[in-house]
């Protein structure tokens, strides 16, 4: 048998899908998988740089070039399977206009404002930049500098740009886009529990006989452990799937209970059904008694506007929304019994049978139930209540921390969980659950980063939406935006943040991979490496760290994040940006650079270039003259270590498929405060919430608040906002893949049959979308993947010429300041019929 | 890689058991699919071969709306030069005849 090219990539397809599948294969094919002599191509593994889900993809170098993919069968997580967004991967970093060197704008040779982009050499850039820098820290203080980064920068990353910032500049004004995202399901996890992260795995997935889908479109989103959740209900026919959402989705075509409800119903539905739980007595009152406290929590909290904002002003506990008093089971009861069956169905506009049978999934003793919630319930004006209320009914029934019964936070960037979190890049936090106002905490971080005491300042930074509005008045002067696109993703792009940008005072830098709309806002743009162009750590939605290492060189002059951060700190002296005080306790860094202070300081350049594996190029690595990887990493694990974040050794992740934190002994933890499971519980304790001082999870008690915004007769339609599959976030790596563009061409505005026709359009009709902020146009669809109820709009968020967040009001939730993308009021205008 | 590159992807299907010959028979019948492999439980491995592949992508999509269709996933991609994809693969024959696989 003679094979050519063809056949042989043919065989090889079927060889890697057979084998996925467990399937007896074509004769003698599957011995082609993975004998990479015979492919010509060089495989190895890495962690896909999409989502949260975390698969794991086998990538095909051939001359220095992505040119296959394929899902890793030895994953746990994907097991084989790769999803359309897997599909991109061999081709994100080939779009035509990849940035290669960095770009300043410029007027007769020099900086200007209001000049064009022209290339420059990283030495005037940085140039430029550490002298924007340190005139600002000089004559406004550290707070006049900022830096917005993401869920998509390696641990490193993210781990090297906080410690640049906290310590080095000495700041706190540094956030990830995850606040976006996750921040509610953050602030959710440490209020109930103490510590971040689920306590489950996708291992429950296997285990349960009820999904919950509470404001997640899992079939689009997340579609690999959709898969898992498809293959359980298929093979066991009594597992049941409920989806709730204000519009039907892709999920609702596996539901067994489909729910349509009126936007921020959430609440009330999630307060009925623990007075459902209550009422017909199956509260677990072992598990409540040993292992819960109820709070209540205080009310009136307002909506993260500005403080001049009327609605701010209003509410009586803005200040200070993160606040609780404690209370019986018995008051806790009496709270809930005023949301009746009748009531849930009557606000929500679901029935009260479907209302029941959800009810019942919780309350049903014998069935194991897991609930996913993404983006619906954490972009919401009270999305840190309503992730403390899903707990709520998990720990009112023990069903929780076992294998099936598990309430679990899906995230959508790949390190949203491993950078955004556990290194602690939020504008209040240091690594491992800690916080910048907790002295102990901030003494702690000083001791490890071998710093003098007082260098980590207390006061809580800017976070993603207070950046905007700072840049916007002036108080911020130098901005660095890393792997995202907020131009494009923030809220009330038109009044906040292009206003901010643009603002005169302000120097606003930006790295990425392609000229994206922040990119094009912004005054200086420095070329990225992306995903394998560098070594890089991922931690996904189930705790599991995964590594990868350099495949290919990246273009031109592109840099790592990693590589910008610590160059960039050579161009700045301790001394240029400490006041004498805080140099006086450490007279021997005076002369020292950020540098020296940060990276070369004993623990991050400690392991030497022949401890890299053999065979991989490392840009950074070879650049600084140490593994600079493996250095941050040891470093910031010992944040961890002991503290129920434990983190394998770092040599150990190149050679597995990831483990999930806490990684103890070398074993990796799958259900986190049960005896047996977690190494961490104390013998004889059976459930241990041991993040909490008396190790007691909180059930809280909170009210029913009305949204910021709702339809009225000048704005009579709600308005939500959300992905397609095709383009992942806003569309910066996918929609540079020109056929794919094609797909999906442009924002559609979805909306129902009958008010497309009460309105007198049609499919394909031009409309204005017009809200008291902004407006943009958009084509009509009254079909497809995303069927919203009557009265409701759907528009998707990734088309960077029609700027959807120009429309959505800049409310946050008022404890996670996380952007509620999910509902606002608005208007349609017919522009033209077609 | 120049742009015009050929695009070979395997996808698995996964059908309702009592529709998965008729998944197959549309599959075969589309014009740069083929099933190489079958399953009763209702998997299908789909190897799709095309110069365009927005083809790929609609395939899948397509295959998504077919009735008794419950999930298609992408597991393998791999991009070829047209000039060279139909070269006989030397190194590949050689190195498979050496481990006694049929040649």
């Amino acid at each position: 048998m003679k094979l050519t090219r063809r056949e042989f990539a043919k065989a090889n397809a079927a060889a890697v899908a057979a084998a996925t599948a467990g399937m007896a294969m074509p004769i003698g094919a599957t011995n082609l998988i993975t004998n990479a002599e015979l492919t010509q191509l060089n495989w190895n593994k890495a962690p896909c740089r999409f989502c949260g889900v975390g698969c794991s993809v086998m990538v095909g170098t051939q001359n220095d070039r992505i040119v296959a993919t394929h899902g890793d069968v030895h994953s746990e997580v994907n097991r084989g399977l790769n999803c359309v967004k897997g599909y991109f991967l061999s081709k994100i970093l080939y779009g035509q206009d990849r940035l290669q060197q960095p770009m300043l704008r410029k007027r007769n040779g020099v900086y200007d404002k209001r000049g064009d982009f022209e290339p420059v050499s990283w030495d005037e850039a940085f140039d430029l930049m550490a002298d924007k820098f340190k005139t600002a820290i000089r004559d406004h203080g550290p707070d006049s500098v900022a830096m917005f980064g993401s869920g998509q920068w390696t641990i490193w990353e993210g781990y090297a740009a906080s410690k640049l910032f906290k310590a080095g500049l000495r700041t706190n004004n540094i956030d990830p886009n995850a606040r976006h995202c996750m921040a509610s399901a953050v602030f959710g996890f440490m209020r109930t529990f103490g510590s971040d992260e689920p306590m489950g795995v996708y291992d429950d997935i296997e285990h349960a006989n009820a999904f919950v889908l509470w404001g997640s479109n899992m079939a689009e989103m997340h579609p690999i452990l959709w898969t898992r959740v498809t293959d359980r209900r298929l093979s066991f026919p009594d597992t049941q799937v409920a989806v709730l959402s204000t519009f039907e989705h892709r999920s609702f075509d596996l539901a067994d209970i489909p729910m349509v409800m009126t936007p921020n119903a959430d609440v009330v539905i999630l307060n009925y059904i623990a007075n459902h739980i209550i009422q017909t007595d199956r509260v677990d009152r072992d598990f409540v008694d040993s292992h819960t406290n109820f709070v209540r929590a205080v009310d009136d909290i307002g909506y993260g506007l500005r403080d001049e904002h009327p609605l701010q002003q209003a509410a009586a506990n803005a200040d200070d929304p993160n606040r609780w008093t404690s209370m019986s089971f018995d008051e806790f009861a009496e709270h809930v019994s005023d949301f009746t069956l009748e009531r849930a169905a009557r606000e929500s506009g679901v029935s009260e049978g479907r209302l029941e049978q959800l009810a019942e999934l919780y309350a049903d003793p014998d069935i194991k139930v897991m609930t996913f919630w993404t983006m619906g319930v954490n972009q919401h004006t009270r999305g840190v209540w309503v992730n403390n209320l899903i707990y709520n009914l998990h720990l009112l029934t023990g069903k929780i921390s076992a294998p099936g019964n598990s309430p679990f936070s899906l995230t959508g960037q790949p390190s949203a969980c491993g950078t955004a979190r556990e290194v602690g890049t939020f504008a209040h936090r240091l690594p491992a659950d800690r916080v910048v106002t907790n002295p102990e905490h901030r003494a702690f971080a000083e001791e490890v980063w071998k710093l003098p005491e007082g260098t980590i300042p207390e006061r809580v930074g800017f976070h993603a939406v207070e950046q905007s509005r700072k840049l916007k008045d002036g108080e911020i002067k130098v901005y660095w935006t890393q792997v995202n696109n907020n131009m494009q993703a923030g809220p009330n792009t038109q009044q906040e943040t292009l206003p901010g940008w643009r603002n005169e005072e302000a120097f606003v830098i930006v790295s990425d991979i392609y000229p994206t709309a922040s990119a094009q806002a912004a005054d200086l743009i420095l070329p990225a490496a992306s995903w394998v162009e560098k070594e890089g750590a991922f931690g996904n939605s189930e705790r599991r760290t995964q590594f990868f290492h350099q495949l290919v060189t990246a273009p031109g002059e592109a840099r790592s994040d990693l590589w910008q951060l610590v160059e960039f700190s050579k161009r700045i002296r301790v001394d240029e940006v400490w006041p004498a005080d805080q140099l006086d306790k450490a007279p021997e860094h005076r002369d020292s650079t950020l540098f020296d202070l940060l990276y070369a300081n004993g623990q991050v350049d400690r392991y030497a270039l022949s401890d890299m594996e053999e065979g991989y190029a490392n840009q950074e690595a070879e650049a600084f003259g140490f593994y600079i990887q493996k250095g941050l990493f040891e470093e910031y694990a010992r944040f961890g270590r002991g503290k129920g974040k434990d983190l394998d050794d770092f040599d150990n992740y190149h050679q597995n498929r990831g483990k999930r934190w806490p990684v103890v002994d070398g074993k990796e933890t799958l259900w986190r405060y049960r005896e047996g499971y977690d190494p961490y519980v104390e013998a004889g304790r059976g459930v241990q919430f041991y993040a909490k001082p008396d190790d007691r999870a909180l059930i809280f008690a909170v009210p029913d608040e009305p949204p910021p915004e709702s339809p009225d007769d000048e704005f009579p339609y709600w308005l939500s906002t959300g992905r397609v599959l095709e383009h992942w976030h806003t569309g910066s790596m996918t929609r540079r893949v020109p056929e794919l563009h094609r797909a999906v061409p442009a924002a559609l505005l979805y909306m129902h049959p009958e008010d497309a026709r009460a309105e007198g359009v049609r499919r394909g009709s031009e409309m204005k979308v017009i809200s008291r902020r902004g407006e943009v146009r958009l084509r009509v669809e009254t079909r497809g993947r995303v069927r919203p109820p009557r009265g409701l709009v759907y528009v998707p968020f990734f088309d960077a010429n029609r700027l959807i967040n120009n429309v959505v009001l800049d409310a946050t939730d008022p404890i996670s300041k996380q952007t509620d993308f999910k509902k606002c009021a608005v208007r349609l205008e017919l522009v033209s019929l077609a | 890689m120049p742009n015009e590159a050929l695009h070979i992807a395997s996808l698995l299907v996964h059908a309702r058991p009592e529709h998965r010959r008729e998944v197959a028979q549309w599959l075969d019948d589309q014009p740069d699919s083929e099933v190489s492999a079958d399953d009763p439980s209702g998997k299908l491995v789909v190897v799709v071969e095309s110069e365009r592949e927005a083809r790929i992508l609609e395939l899948i999509d397509s295959v998504q709306m077919r009735p008794g269709v419950l999930g298609a996933a992408l597991v393998y991609h791999q991009m070829l030069d047209p000039a060279t994809a139909d070269e006989c693969a030397d190194t590949v024959q050689q190195q498979a005849s050496a481990e006694g696989m049929p040649t």
